[in-house]
């Protein structure tokens, strides 16, 4: 045994040098893609990411670790997965999924979706409600830090909505939880299902 | 929704009285809860955001000026598909209430408020540039860019939004020609200035308080 | 590819290292937990049933990594930092200087410097058994009733062994006492030691035609080890199962009901379309005779496989919002050549003779699972229904003694349950699950059931509450050590086809089961 030993100890050791970048760790896109689908589109209840904006999804990242983020499955699944990210391998996975293609989730209730549209693009001036396309843009594509909505799935949507209306957080200078208070569950369930087949 | 401005409750109070029917009519048309609206999009102490589009700054603006967008959104002198939604569906008073209301905001600039000296921008924003037919800025707009009156104020605003009103000035201002306003006062400068100045003026106004 | 080490230099170095790390690491480890950095909860609903996340971490070969250590002991991948689009463009921001750098990020070192330490994982359970009758004596060395076990115990390899090779490996300690005599005992059946579920896999994924696939190798020695839904045979409920010796079971199993299990390898090819469809297919054979017996199998505990068994199974899992559906078939066909059980050496021991000719055994299966994830809790039912055709050419031929009364057989297992994982990762689990196993009566193959029925039919429920007190991320000793303390009962309608006196074979089993 103790022969075998020094013996594979000598491979290994030499395994070991086998260069690698310094300071650079890589970091595989399938530790997300198991949970987030094999070519990123989502398999709920974990989001899209193929397309999605890089900024908002390092911020995310950033606020899994800083358990700001609280909502159950955040709490049950990404306060883990972020935890052992470096900031270099933050960036990599985020420029990886952000050149993705993406495809719509077409999961919205079809009856819907006038009434989402008309809410995404013209608001509710009456009820004080905001145009979502003034800040994600007119065909939810996002920028910067403010992310893609478009073909997200509609559960997913009308989850992240009904949770900031109960009180859960968004990440630190995020207005969504304060915006997401003054829709009505029929408006949630309209742009939900509206953005869910936004290509 | 909140009342979030009681030094407002008079006026708010009257508007409360000669504009709304039913108790909840009056909880979503109440001034404080069209400034939370406001806030929505403008930032949460009205000092701009950066959405798809730059949001400008609404601290500290001229309340004519404000009262005036307001109304030459409404009716169409002034093209934005969204603000033409929120402006529709504001009565007179209120428009006027919400412009006293931002005016009296204090807040520093989203850029930050330091400021490059003697940079390209404050020299044109200064003196101008003769040589195009440009004129002095701060002839109207006033030596700390606060504006006057119907002249805004360009302290602290937005760079990309100064630049993109600049450059588009004719798309977006004076859309009604039987109608014409004072923004057409700008049309030469805009024309005249490059880009690159327009940038750097943009810049320098952005750090402003 | 990195460089490549034969398979079992790998297994030579994992051991090495494993000497290593032990004097770092107090214990061997929960190898999937440390892997991922997921508590138990994401991948297992009632422990070790799988939540879809722990499925697909299953067929892509256990090689998912994002925990606190290296994924294997290579240099990980990638080497280069390679953007399909330009950085800034896909920041879209005109004031590109705004991009937060590493400057303005505090790291709290993570992702730096990582280890790797083998994911060897050991489990042990404790139990204790009770039994509605007493069983009659002889039950010599264990007491007839009221049976403590500390077995059985089992080492793990689970986890990476490449970026696409992973594997689950079992080794148990069965805990077998063996009475102490100077009469000499049948070699055969004083095993301690033997492999148990065994699963390499090669996994990989691609895009074609528009459609995600996984797509993978499997090697395994138990027809459904390689199976992701807990409906199939080798990974179904119950999980623990009374250790005591008088346990009477659930039944005659048909043959994918792991009848093979230890006695075989098998290598198959399989794909998972879409996270939609899965398709797979595996040829089994019967491991050399003295390889079993170096693994610690009886060789006689099965028939031999002539030429490659085919194992098939097809499953679709169409899922929205939290749910999740699946619908599948799988079978397995065997001709098995039958061991000669008249054969002996002079102590009388069975020696290694064929009857001749061959049984064949057609299994086919179907199943179905629904499961629903609630904010704290998964919800699951699962059924599954074995056909088994079975052609006694050899047995009922058998030209010492026919071994059974009819040249042709049916027995059909039936299993359905319902479960409940509540609570913060899933620790408390309540499960209920009907069996029925039922199939043609023969009066020689049956002969030895009560009053002689001849029949084999057992049907019955079996009730379970667990309870998992470390499961939790934030536990202390997690992802060091975990335990499930649960609570069974096995009530018997009927019981290898006799009604009168099956509740007397109703057990409650109650168990700790340790994993480190």
């Amino acid at each position: 045994m103790k022969f075998i030993c020094s013996n594979l100890a000598m491979l290994a050791l030499v395994a070991s040098t086998i260069p690698s970048l310094a300071g650079w760790e890589g970091v595989n896109p399938r530790n997300c893609t198991w949970c987030h689908g094999t070519s990123a589109q989502g398999y709920a209840p974990a989001p899209q990411l193929a397309g999605q904006k890089p900024l908002y999804m390092e911020n995310q990242l950033r606020s899994f670790r800083a358990h700001t983020r609280d909502n159950p499955f955040s709490k049950l699944y990404m306060w883990a997965a972020a935890e052992n990210l470096s900031f270099d391998q933050s960036r990599y996975l985020v420029l990886h999924f952000a050149a993705l293609p993406s495809k719509p989730a077409k999961d919205g209730n079809q009856q819907k979706l006038v009434a989402g549209r008309t809410l995404f693009e013209d608001g509710d001036p009456n009820a004080n409600t905001a145009a979502c396309a003034v800040c994600h843009g007119p065909d939810a594509q996002g920028i910067r830090d403010i992310p893609r909505l478009a073909g997200l799935s509609y559960y997913y949507l009308r989850r992240k909505l009904k949770q900031w209306r109960e009180g859960y957080h968004a990440t630190a200078k995020s207005p969504m939880p304060e915006i997401a208070r003054q829709l009505s569950r029929d408006q949630i369930e309209a742009v939900a299902s509206y953005l869910s087949f936004v290509k | 929704m909140k009342l979030i401005n009681m030094r407002l409750a008079l006026p708010a109070a009257v508007l409360a009285v000669l504009f709304c029917a039913e108790r909840a009519e009056c909880a979503s048309s109440s001034l404080g809860a069209k400034i939370e609206y406001c806030k929505t999009c403008h930032g949460l102490s009205a000092q701009g955001y950066y959405g798809f589009y730059p949001i400008p700054r609404l601290a500290g603006q001229q309340t004519q000026y404000t009262e005036n967008q307001l109304r030459a959104y409404s009716e169409g002198r002034r093209k934005n598909r969204y603000m033409y939604n929120v402006a529709h569906a504001l009565s007179p008073g209120t428009q006027a209430a919400l412009a006293k209301y931002f005016s009296g905001l204090k807040v520093r600039p989203l850029s930050g408020a330091s400021r490059s000296a003697n940079s390209e921008g404050q020299r044109i924003f200064e003196d101008g540039d003769p040589a195009s037919n440009v004129p002095a800025c701060t002839a109207c707009h006033g030596v700390e860019a606060r504006g006057h009156e119907e002249i805004p104020r360009l302290a602290g605003q937005l760079p990309e939004y100064i630049f993109n009103k600049l450059v588009n000035w004719n798309q977006e201002r004076g859309q009604d020609p039987h109608h014409p306003d004072i923004s057409a006062v700008m049309l030469p400068t805009s024309h005249n200035l490059t880009k690159s100045q327009i940038r750097a003026v943009a810049a320098y106004l952005s750090h402003l308080e | 590819m990195r460089s490549l080490l034969a398979p079992i230099s790998v297994g030579a170095i994992i051991t090495c290292l494993a000497i290593i790390a032990q004097s770092q690491t107090a214990q061997a480890l929960p190898s999937f937990a440390r892997q991922t950095g997921q508590p138990c909860g994401t991948c297992h609903t009632d422990f070790p049933g799988l939540t879809p996340y722990g499925r697909k971490f299953k067929i892509l070969g256990y090689t998912v990594g994002g925990g606190p250590f290296k994924t294997t002991p290579f240099t990980l991948f990638p080497q280069v930092r390679e953007y399909k689009k330009d950085p800034l463009d896909l920041y879209a921001d005109p004031n590109a200087a705004k991009l937060p750098t590493s400057a303005d990020v505090s790291n709290d070192g993570a992702g730096q410097s990582k280890i790797w330490v083998p994911p060897i994982s050991v489990m042990t359970i404790l139990g204790y058994t009770h039994q509605q009758a007493t069983p009659a004596p002889p039950c010599s060395p264990y007491p007839c009733n009221d049976v403590l076990t500390d077995a059985p115990s089992s080492f793990f390899y689970g986890g990476a062994i490449t970026e696409h090779i992973g594997a689950f490996a079992q080794v148990t300690y069965s805990g077998l006492k063996v009475p102490s005599t100077t009469v000499p005992i049948d070699p055969y059946s004083t095993f301690q030691w033997s492999w148990d579920n065994t699963d390499v896999r090669y996994a990989n994924t691609a895009h074609v035609a528009g459609l995600d696939v996984i797509f993978g190798i499997t090697a395994n020695n138990n027809p459904s080890v390689q199976d992701p839904w807990n409906t199939t045979p080798a990974w179904t409920f119950p999980y623990a199962v009374s250790t005591a010796p008088n346990f009477g079971g659930f039944g005659p199993a048909t043959l994918i009901d792991s009848s093979l299990a230890a006695h075989v390898a098998g290598v198959g090819a399989y794909a998972f379309i879409n996270d939609l469809l899965y398709l797979e297919l595996t040829g089994y054979k019967t491991i050399n005779w003295n390889t079993q017996t170096k693994l610690g199998v009886d060789p006689f505990g099965a028939g031999v496989i002539s030429g490659v068994a085919p194992y098939w199974r097809v499953a679709f899992e169409p899922h929205w919002g939290n749910h999740w559906f699946e619908f599948g078939a799988y079978g397995m066909s065997a001709q098995l050549q039958q061991w000669d059980t008249s054969q002996a050496d002079s102590n009388g021991f069975q020696i290694p003779v064929f009857i001749p000719g061959a049984d064949r055994f057609t299994d086919t299966a179907f199943d179905a699972q629904y499961q629903y994830q609630g904010s704290n809790y998964w919800f699951t039912l699962r059924g599954t229904y074995i056909y088994e055709y079975q052609q006694l050419n050899a047995t009922f031929n058998n030209p010492v003694a026919a071994g059974s009364s009819n040249p042709t057989n049916t027995l059909n297992t039936f299993r359905g349950l319902a479960s409940l994982a509540y609570g913060n990762d899933n620790r408390f689990v309540f499960t209920a699950q009907y069996f029925n196993t039922w199939g043609s009566s023969d009066t020689t193959l049956f002969i030895t059931n009560p009053g002689c029925a001849c029949s084999p039919n057992t049907n019955g429920y079996i009730f379970e509450i667990a309870y998992t007190p470390f499961v939790s991320s934030r536990a202390p000793i997690w992802p060091w050590a975990n335990m499930r303390i649960g609570l069974q009962y096995t009530y018997y309608n009927e019981f290898n086809g006799d009604t009168v006196f099956a509740h007397d074979n109703n057990l409650l089993f109650a168990y700790i089961w340790f994993a480190m």
